[in-house]
């Protein structure tokens, strides 16, 4: 094992939490390396400053404050055809939007189109009679040749 | 007669959902010390973490949590959250922890030296690195626990640890 895997194992090592096989592996680079074992009792120093340490308790009254916020849990809400009374609500809610909206385009093309279909005939275009429109259009000089 | 004390915190939680109070009292009694001492040593003032104490017991209350989860995880992230925020509101103050601890210990002996010390070791921390010294040292997390309560991946979890002992070190040498 390296000195820089060491740092991996530093905290573990001290508070044993690793594995055998590891252990071992830490054990014997420690055996050899008088850096790494420095850095050992420097972790360890820090560690037990905390082992001991006071552990705190809240006050009585805490456990008062929360029982007055909470409210327990409520018993399950009546069901409709088996289903959640929101999710049945939702779909009767679905249903009556496309009820509405089908019923108002239904009067919205009623109002738009006439009950009766009125023909209109138009009367025929007159179309000019364009070749003799040509035919005379012609110079006067052309004409003469013709 | 049920006898909680045998009951899982899932179990607990479970029967706290279908109505029963008893059960969340049990789920208090079991978990309210660790989560406080956390608090505690986190914000460094006892008034403080009795408020994110109730915040984090009433959230639980009101929670619809997955059977899957990890409640534990997930009541340590609701408290470290509630931390956080009182964090941005205030900055620790020794001077106040030093009046609570006295109050509380009672005798300034070696003991209240000594906790001062490591409350003031603590309070050096930035609140990041604090959160997993305290995680890791005083609740005995694995790093994948840790992980799991702030929601980030381990490798950031155990750089942080690393920093953090790095400066406990140097502070602890001085």
């Amino acid at each position: 094992m390296k000195c820089s895997e060491m740092k991996n194992y530093l905290i573990d090592y001290v508070l044993e939490e690793l594995d055998s096989e590891l252990q071992i592996q830490v054990n014997e680079h420690l055996a050899i390396c008088k850096k790494c074992r420095g850095e050992i009792l420097q972790t360890e120093a820090v560690i037990d400053s905390f082992k001991d340490s006071a552990r705190f308790k809240p006050t009585p009254g805490v456990y008062g404050k929360i029982s007055e916020q909470i409210r327990v849990a409520k018993p399950e809400r009546p069901r409709i055809f088996g289903m959640p009374r929101s999710l049945v609500f939702a779909l009767g809610a679905f249903l009556f939007g496309i009820v509405v909206t089908r019923s108002i385009d239904a009067i919205i093309v009623n109002v738009r189109e006439p009950s009766s279909i009125e023909v209109r005939q138009e009367a025929p275009r007159k179309v000019p009679f364009s070749d003799t429109v040509e035919f005379y259009s012609v110079p006067a000089k052309n004409l003469a040749r013709i | 007669m049920i006898d909680y004390t045998k009951i899982e915190i899932r179990g607990l939680y479970k029967k706290f959902k279908q109505g029963d109070e008893k059960a969340f009292k049990a789920l208090y009694t079991r978990l309210s010390g660790s989560l406080f001492n956390y608090c505690v040593r986190l914000l460094g003032d006892w008034h403080l973490a009795e408020d994110v104490l109730v915040v984090t017991f009433t959230k639980l209350a009101n929670s619809n949590l997955d059977e899957r989860g990890n409640l534990k995880a997930w009541l340590y992230r609701v408290a470290t959250n509630a931390c956080y925020t009182l964090f941005r509101k205030k900055k620790t103050e020794l001077k106040y922890y030093e009046q609570q601890l006295r109050s509380a210990v009672g005798n300034p002996g070696p003991d209240f030296v000594k906790e001062l010390r490591i409350q003031r070791l603590l309070t050096e921390l930035p609140e990041y690195q604090r959160i997993v010294v305290v995680l890791k040292f005083y609740e005995r997390m694995t790093y994948q626990d840790i992980a799991d309560v702030l929601c980030c991946p381990l490798g950031t979890v155990k750089s942080r640890m690393h920093q953090g002992l790095s400066k406990l070190r140097s502070m602890v040498k001085e």
